[in-house]
Formats: C-alpha cells, sequence, structure tokens
C-alpha cells in the first residue's frame, strides 16, 4: 500500500466522526440563527468549516511528526518515503478540505435560498467565486499544515529552547496566509493586497518552510516520544 | 554480511557507543549484552537506522544502510518501550504493521496474539508492561524481516510468556532463518538461543565470539585451596570464592585434557562457566583489565 493511502487509512477514523461533527454544528447553529431571526446574513460554513479546515490540518501537520513518523519508520520505511507520502496526504487533504470548504458554502447558500432564510448580507457565491474562494482557501489550509509540520519537527529535533526559535519560523506560512488571503463571515479578503501578489507571497512562505520542514526531518534520530 | 566500521554514536558530548567495529554474518542468532549504559540501545539505533551514526558507518552487503530503502524494508527493530500510539488499538497496531511490511505475516500474528492472550480490541495504553512487551514480540516475529532486532523484548513478561517467545523465536527462526539481535540482561535464560555473543562495555566492543567458543573459554576448578591455586598457575583468574579451606576458582582458560586429568588427580572438579558469570566477570571493573586479553 502506498505512504499516503496507509495514512488516510489511519486519519479515516478521525475525518469522519469530525466531519459529522461539523455539519451537526453549523446546522444547528444556522437553523437556531435562521429560526430566531427568519435569516441569517453571513456564512456560518465559512466561519466554521473555513477554521476548521486550517485548525484541523494544523494539529495534522503536528501529528504527522509525533505521532506517525517512529511509526513508520519502525515499519521498515524511511524519513525520506515518509515525507514523500505526508507531502502526497497533505497536499490531497488540504484540496479535498478547501473544496469543501467552498462546496459546502455554495450549498449553504442554495439552502438558505430555498428556505427563505438567506438574508442580504449573505456572500452568494457563483462558480466563478467558487474558484476564487478555493484560491484563497487552499493555500491557507496548506500553510497551516506546513506550520504545523515544521513547529512539532522543531520540538521532536532540537531541546525546547531551540523548539520555541523554530515555532517561530515555523508560524510564518500560516500566519501570511491568514494576513494576506484569510476571508471573513462575508467572505471578503481582509488584506487589501492584490491577489496574485498574495498568492506569491502566501505560496513562497509555505514552500520554504516545507523546505525547513525537509531538512529537519530528513536525517533526525527517532525518539521515543509519549503516546 | 553486516558490517560496522568505527561506530561512534554520540549524545551532546557524552560518547555512547565509541568506535565499535564489527562483522556479523547473517542467518545467525546474536546475543547483545552490557550493563546499563553501556551502549546497547544506542547500536542498535544505529544498526537500524533509526539513528545517524557520529562517526563510522554501518553496512549491509556493502551497502551504506541509512535511509537505503532497500535496508530498511528489511530491518525489524523493536525498541522496549515500543514505538506504537499509545491511543492506538492493539488491531490498529498490527494492522499498520501489515500493511507496511512486505513480509508481514497476517495468520502468524493472528497465532502469537493468542498465544500471549493479548485482546486485538484493547488500546495500548491499556496494556501492562508484559503485554506491551508480548504486542513487541508479536511485531517483531510476525515482521519476519531479514534483520530484526529485538530490544530487551522481555520486560514485564512473566515466566510463562517469556518461556512462550523464546519458544516461538526459535521455532520460527529454523522454519525462516534470518538475523535475529537480542538484546538482554536476562542472560542464562535466553544464552542458550545465541549462536554468538556480543558484549559491550562502556560503549566499547569488549567481546565478540561463538557462543560455543566463549562456553569452553573458561572454567570452574573446586577443591583444596592450595591444589587450586597450584593448578591456576599464571592464568587469568575470573573469579574466585573460599569456604573453609575449600576454594573455587573461575579461569579463563581453555584447559587440555592432559591438564583435566592431572587436577582430577590432584582432587579438583571442573565445571562449566555459565554466559552469565563469564559476563559478570568481564564486564566488573575490577576485572575488565584482565578480561580483554
Amino acid at each position: 500500500m502506498s505512504m499516503h493511502g496507509v495514512l488516510f487509512r489511519i486519519y479515516r477514523p478521525i475525518i469522519i466522526p469530525f466531519a459529522v461533527i461539523l455539519v451537526t454544528v453549523d446546522l444547528s447553529i444556522t437553523a437556531l440563527i435562521v429560526g430566531g431571526n427568519g435569516e441569517i446574513g453571513f456564512s456560518m460554513w465559512l466561519v466554521l468549516a473555513g477554521s476548521a479546515a486550517k485548525y484541523w490540518l494544523l494539529v495534522v501537520g503536528i501529528m504527522l511528526v509525533v505521532m506517525q513518523l517512529r511509526v513508520f519508520v519502525a515499519n521498515g520505511r524511511t524519513r525520506r518515503e515518509f515525507l514523500a507520502g505526508a507531502g502526497v496526504f497533505g497536499l490531497i487533504a488540504s484540496v479535498t478540505f478547501a473544496a469543501i470548504v467552498v462546496l459546502g458554502h455554495g450549498l449553504e447558500g442554495v439552502v438558505l435560498e430555498a428556505v427563505g432564510g438567506r438574508g442580504d448580507g449573505y456572500p452568494v457565491l457563483s462558480v466563478g467565486g467558487m474558484l476564487g474562494e478555493f484560491g484563497q482557501v487552499f493555500p491557507e489550509t496548506i500553510a497551516y499544515m506546513i506550520s504545523g509540520a515544521l513547529v512539532a519537527a522543531g520540538f521532536y529535533r532540537w531541546r525546547p529552547w531551540i523548539g520555541v526559535v523554530v515555532m517561530v519560523g515555523g508560524a510564518i506560512p500560516a500566519l501570511v496566509a491568514d494576513g494576506l488571503l484569510g476571508i471573513d463571515e462575508f467572505g471578503v479578503m481582509v488584506a487589501r493586497l492584490p491577489y496574485p501578489a498574495a498568492l506569491a507571497l502566501s505560496l513562497a512562505a509555505t514552500a520554504l518552510a516545507g523546505l525547513a520542514f525537509h531538512r529537519v526531518i530528513s536525517g533526525v534520530a527517532i525518539r521515543r516520544t509519549a503516546g | 554480511m553486516i558490517e560496522l566500521r568505527d561506530l561512534t554514536v554520540r549524545y551532546g558530548s557524552t560518547v555512547a557507543v565509541d568506535g565499535v567495529s564489527l562483522d556479523l554474518p547473517t542467518g545467525k542468532i546474536y546475543g547483545l549484552l552490557g550493563r546499563n549504559g553501556s551502549g546497547k540501545t544506542s547500536l542498535l539505533s544505529a544498526l537500524a537506522s533509526y539513528r545517524r551514526p557520529a562517526r563510522g558507518s554501518v553496512r549491509f552487503d556493502g551497502a551504506d544502510a541509512f535511509e537505503n530503502p532497500a535496508v530498511m524494508r528489511q530491518t525489524c527493530f523493536v525498541r522496549d518501550t515500543l514505538d506504537v500510539n499509545d491511543s492506538e488499538r492493539v488491531r490498529g497496531v498490527l494492522a499498520v504493521a501489515g500493511w507496511l511490511r512486505p513480509a508481514w505475516d497476517h495468520d502468524y500474528a493472528a497465532r502469537l496474539v493468542d498465544l500471549f492472550e493479548l485482546d486485538p480490541r484493547k488500546r495500548i495504553s491499556a496494556l501492562s508492561r508484559g503485554q506491551r512487551s508480548a504486542l513487541g514480540a508479536v511485531l517483531g516475529l510476525a515482521s519476519r524481516a531479514p534483520l530484526t532486532i529485538l530490544d530487551e523484548t522481555y520486560l514485564g513478561m512473566d515466566a510463562v510468556a517469556r518461556s512462550n517467545f523464546y519458544r516461538e523465536l526459535l521455532a520460527d527462526y529454523l522454519v525462516h532463518p534470518r538475523t535475529i539481535i537480542l538484546s538482554t540482561h536476562l542472560i542464562e535464560e535466553v544464552a542458550d538461543l545465541f549462536e554468538r555473543v556480543i558484549i559491550l562495555d562502556h560503549g566499547r566492543l569488549l567481546l565478540h565470539e561463538e557462543t560455543d567458543e566463549l562456553r569452553g573459554r573458561g572454567i570452574t576448578v573446586t577443591g583444596p585451596a592450595a591444589a587450586v591455586e597450584a593448578f591456576a598457575g599464571g592464568h587469568p583468574v575470573l573469579g574466585e570464592q573460599s569456604l573453609g579451606g575449600v576454594r573455587a576458582m573461575t579461569l579463563d582458560w581453555r584447559p587440555e585434557p592432559a591438564d583435566i586429568a592431572r587436577g582430577e588427580a590432584a582432587g579438583l572438579t571442573f565445571g562449566p562457566v555459565g554466559i552469565q558469570d563469564l559476563f559478570i566477570h568481564l564486564t566488573s571493573p575490577s576485572k575488565r583489565l584482565e578480561a580483554i586479553r
């Protein structure tokens, strides 16, 4: 079985309940707001799923280092093989989560219109808008994942005080992506930088952190870590 | 052939393994012995590519081992702490091994799980120390890796479980020959399995010999004190005990049959020296100098 295939099988029991909880919470809160006010003027899905996708992938990035690395090496895989497999896994997971955020937003708008609960300020999403929103969410999800992985790698490889220094660098991709590409509950980019420049800067920060992560992990000693 | 050349492992300023060179022919069971802190686990970590050596090399059939996919596939290193996650269930751990290990034997793993009475539904965090070790034994044996390294894979196991483990290890080794390295402190209990013994002391290689050679290397002479002393002559003494006029002396010397006959005529009796006794003598601080010959 491929490395990313094994990772998906490992994470499947976590992803499914997480998705169920997310959808349930979103539907419940949205129903409460629409039931109380008669309509909702923003995208609850963007607030919940948009944040959940980023933070969940941040945690996955941490878990890949802290929990999965030694398991894969203990089962006869090299660190480089693990990095390649984790890279494919991370890319697919980031694309999927970003797509779910965007598609969920589109679906939410359709359902709200059908039940008459879509308020004036609600960010209605066109097909073209979906692509644009994906172009904002995807770089964020992958940036958060790389940030989580690099922060964890620093603490895994070095002493805590060096880990803290690495953590500062590791946080950069997430901060840059959030600052330059982040969208609010109305689907509007918070930063005023032109999208191509924001995207280029975000991807560059993520790529640099990815390279740093590769260097930190490619020869690291496999430690006995708790849990 | 597994070749270690000038292998050095450091942790900061601490030298755990100091310039060890070893040739390990494959297809044998090795016993790796050493006192606490002698560098056994560090040596094994370098051997299994868990840690890059500070100096020196590990080569398998001429190929450098570190981060070599072909070598890593053939290596299974089971540490005493187990490289699994506490939140996993036993069946999950075995499933991952099955997905990643090319020679994993599902049926054998299931049989071992039954033998060690492990509950596949239990989480690792709920396993006792002995059950964790039993899981390590399952992972090590069912992986059928050409190089299987078991680092103190007996901790917490009761006598029945240990006996089952040794029996299974030997039985599976006979059917599926491979290189097995056992690191242990229960020397006498496992010594019969060893084909070769490696002893580390303070990070340095103290001894690497065929077990039979090692067993025959020493002899215990017992009898009247004067006769024992006369028999010992100038041979290295590994240890001695006295009770009244009777003295027992362990000698690092292999006497000829004529010597034995001469001793018996003088009222001496002879006995073999166990691997553990030799190990204790060889690694005792006061004996180390005379042991390194």
